[in-house]
């Protein structure tokens, strides 16, 4: 992979300045992809860039799924209170930029889970705000199954909370998997914002390059670029193919 | 409402507010025992940065100021963009069609914050000289933030491609949307080509395409906090000096969180409002 | 009451399952149900047409407060429907078949039917299986039991969600046409099941346009116009001489001539 981007680096660098040989800025190339995936650069780190970003955004829509699902059939639901609870948790969360949410989060969450908690505070930040989305999600899944579905099951007699836990829900969480995947790649991008609170994930450590070495600004940027396109353009293709695949038949 | 239903509203709302109070009490505790204090009078204080004489509260309502102008900018460049790249998508030119898919695969799936970075570190600093002197003198002058001028080329070029690139999928699917029989009806009827657009088609895919439109006006709202990063002195700027500066890191953040609140409430009542005026009536 | 009920019946002596007093039904500003009076005796089957937007569907939803009424009584089976009130326990007194079936897509056929009985009735798994499998082989349709709804026709859907409701052992069933989604080769097959059905004592309200259903099973036919009854009457005496104007047009227009 890092051969790869090295030597797609070096022709874009060769273009861009004619007369520069293509092979020594694909040796940058390849030297940059390797200091951007491994944890070879700063030494509290343990694991790479890229890693590190993947498993941010893994930790984030893993625990954001419950918490959406709860807020998101809360917005559902019929019990006023909880209806108004769940909108204002939603719309605050997505009225606001994510950055004052991991900002909000690094700088106080520690108080509450003591010294040295900054990444679990960071990681939670991801948590809470992707979690409303997720919920918009899961409203916008459970909306669009037809109302004849819960008439049906309810006029058998099965009470609200079975319809919703063994006729609504299995169907909506298939319809949603697409969705989940594109929200998962918004998540996966906007790990970048850590680095504003000095989490050394893909973002920060190319900061962290270009800030030391001052030159091939161009380069550090463009294979950072790459990193990122890649596994998000991979994984939208895979949202496609979920997509196509389509609705639960019906 | 039976009467099991209002003891379970009544217990979730205790719980979801016990927690709140938790939580608050405990940071309210850590702030105190780390001897931070929140004084909001530091609005009165001196600002330590820029060069203008004034406090923390005139700067809080430039910065403001300063985000909703760069977002309007980036808007009006964005959906001009979004529109002509969204219309090529369809374009019965295999070129075109995959230039502009190229175009919007690349800036939907790499992350703003490094396209923004992209465009200050390598991007403007390859314009040429001139003009890059002359577009920097003229939009750092506009946006009251002299010098500064290569970091606004910089933000409102990277929000403004980065949303134009959602614009685009957006007004695709509005277009692709009005079923093909309206077409067919349209012309049947002896409309014109033009007509047909304007009056058929248009109309209805503007429906489709104004609700996701206005989320994304509403996103690159919310986005245009990250240009704080390259220097700009927008809200999250603002945020930032005041955390650091005078230490008043609550009050930074409860005012912003107030301030984009503020912006994206009014984003969205306008919306409601055109969205009100445009649904169909229907059971 | 103009009700002249089948003699093999003994619906004289039958008690009154369902008692609907002036229900009146509010969409907005809309009056969909305009004091809307009905009784139907235990083991009736009751037909009930008319046109379109006449509020028949409206109407069979209020029983199992699918629409909640907004004045008026509705009594099934000596509980009376009204906020507050047991609904999942009258719901499962009362059957519903839909016009467009409703059917689970995510569970198989045989889960379709055996769902209800273990989330409801709390049976345990096999118990409720083994009454799905009898109540799809008294609808003919056993040897699709592991098939998913999507996989089958539609009359074949319409009978899976008989069998569905009558999983419950309802003591009404509610059909809101269930016969107007199929096409025609599929709608005997439906309409047979249905004819069991009232034939073994069932009591059935069907609003469906099917003539001969009625003529065959139905002890009345219920005419329904503008949100309110209109005319009540055996269904031999309806098609052949109805009493009231509104029928008469109506009829000639399904009719045909
Ligand atoms: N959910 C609803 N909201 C508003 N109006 C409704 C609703 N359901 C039914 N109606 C109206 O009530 C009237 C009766 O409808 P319905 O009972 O479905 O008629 P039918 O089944 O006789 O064709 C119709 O005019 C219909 O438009
Ligand atoms: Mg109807």
């Amino acid at each position: 992979m890092p051969a790869v981007l090295g030597l797609t680096g070096g022709w874009i660098f060769f273009q861009r300045k004619l007369g520069v040989l293509a092979l020594s800025s694909s040796l940058i190339g390849v030297a940059l992809a390797s200091v951007l995936l491994w944890p070879m650069l700063f030494p509290t780190q343990i694991v790479g860039g890229l890693a590190m970003s993947l498993i941010l955004a893994f930790l984030g829509i893993v625990f954001s799924l419950p918490l959406g699902i709860l807020f998101g059939v809360g917005r559902t639901s019929s019990l006023p209170i909880i209806r108004r609870i769940s909108n204002v948790y939603v719309e605050f969360f997505r009225s606001i930029p994510f950055v004052v949410v991991i900002f909000l989060f690094y700088l106080n969450l520690p108080y509450v889970l003591g010294n040295n908690t900054q990444f679990q505070a960071v990681v939670l930040a991801l948590v809470i705000f992707t979690s409303a989305y997720v919920a918009e999600i899961v409203r916008a899944g459970i909306q669009s199954l037809p109302r004849g579905q819960t008439e049906a099951a309810r006029s058998l007699g099965i009470s609200g909370t079975q319809t919703m836990l063994s006729v609504v829900l299995p169907q909506a969480l298939q319809n949603m998997i697409p969705p989940l995947v594109g929200q998962f790649i918004s998540l996966f991008k906007d790990t970048s914002l850590t680095s504003i609170v000095a989490v050394l994930e893909l973002t920060g450590v190319a900061r962290g390059i270009q800030s030391r070495i001052l030159v091939a600004n161009f380069e550090v940027f463009l294979f950072t670029a790459l990193l990122y396109f890649g596994v998000a353009y991979g994984l939208s293709r895979l949202a496609d193919a979920l997509e196509k695949r389509g609705p639960v038949a019906r | 409402m039976t009467q099991r239903n209002s003891i379970l509203q009544g217990v979730l709302l205790l719980l979801f507010v016990g927690v709140l109070l938790l939580v608050g009490v405990q940071v309210a505790e850590g702030i105190a025992r780390n001897k931070i204090g929140v004084d909001w009078s530091v609005f009165e204080r001196k600002a330590s940065y820029g060069n203008d004489d004034v406090n923390y509260l005139a700067k809080f309502f430039q910065a403001l100021w300063f985000t909703v102008r760069i977002s309007l900018l980036s808007i009006v460049l964005a959906l001009l963009l979004g529109i002509v790249v969204g219309v090529s998508r369809l374009s019965s030119n295999p070129v075109v069609r995959g230039v502009s898919s190229f175009y919007v695969e690349l800036f939907r799936n790499t992350p703003l914050l490094i396209q923004i970075f992209f465009w200050y570190f390598a991007l403007v600093a390859a314009l040429p000289e001139g003009v890059r002197l002359a577009l920097g003198d003229a939009l750092g002058n506009a946006f009251n933030v002299p010098g500064l001028g290569e970091a606004v080329i910089a933000s409102v070029g990277a929000l403004s491609i980065y949303t134009s690139s959602y614009i685009a999928e957006t007004v695709r699917a509005g277009i692709q949307s009005v079923p093909k029989g309206q077409f067919e009806a349209a012309s049947s009827l002896g409309l014109s080509g033009t007509q047909s657009l304007t009056q058929i088609i248009l109309p209805q895919a503007l429906r489709v395409v104004i609700p996701p439109l206005g989320n994304q006006f509403l996103n690159l709202t919310k986005n245009s906090s990250l240009v704080h990063a390259i220097g700009l002195s927008d809200l999250f700027f603002w945020n930032v000096q005041v955390q650091s500066g005078e230490g008043q890191g609550v009050v930074a953040i409860i005012s912003i969180t107030l301030g984009y609140l503020l912006l994206s409430l009014t984003i969205t009542g306008i919306l409601n409002l055109i969205n009100g005026r445009l649904t169909l009536p229907s059971r | 009451m103009t009700q002249t009920p089948h003699e093999s019946k003994h619906l004289e002596s039958a008690p009154d399952i369902i008692v609907a007093r002036d229900v009146h039904k509010y969409f907005g500003s809309f009056h969909a149900l305009q004091g809307v009076n009905m009784t139907v005796k235990k083991g009736e089957v009751v037909v009930i047409i008319g046109p379109s937007g006449s509020g028949k569907s409206t109407f069979i939803r209020t029983l199992n407060r699918l629409e909640p009424h907004n004045k008026g009584e509705i009594t099934i089976d000596g509980i009376e429907l009204r906020e507050g009130s047991n609904l999942d326990a009258i719901r499962r007194e009362v059957g519903m078949v839909f016009q467009s079936f409703n059917l689970f897509p995510h569970l198989s056929v045989l889960q379709n039917v055996a769902l209800a009985p273990m989330k409801v009735r709390k049976q345990d798994k096999a118990t409720a299986e083994k009454g799905a499998m009898d109540l799809l082989e008294r609808v003919g349709i056993a040897n699709q039991a592991a098939k998913y709804p999507a996989q089958l026709s539609g009359g074949q859907q319409q009978r899976v969600a008989i069998a569905r409701a009558l999983a419950m052992q309802p003591k009404i069933m509610l059909f809101d046409e269930p016969t107007s989604a199929l096409d025609p080769e599929m709608i005997k097959e439906v309409l047979d099941v249905m004819k069991g059905l009232a034939r073994s004592g069932m009591t059935m309200l069907c609003v469906t346009h099917e003539m001969g259903f009625a003529r065959e099973v139905a002890d009345r036919v219920v005419f329904f116009d503008q949100g309110n009854i209109v005319e009540e009457n055996t269904p031999e005496g309806f098609y052949a001489n109805p009493k009231h104007e509104r029928s008469k047009l109506f009829l000639s227009q399904i009719l045909g001539h």
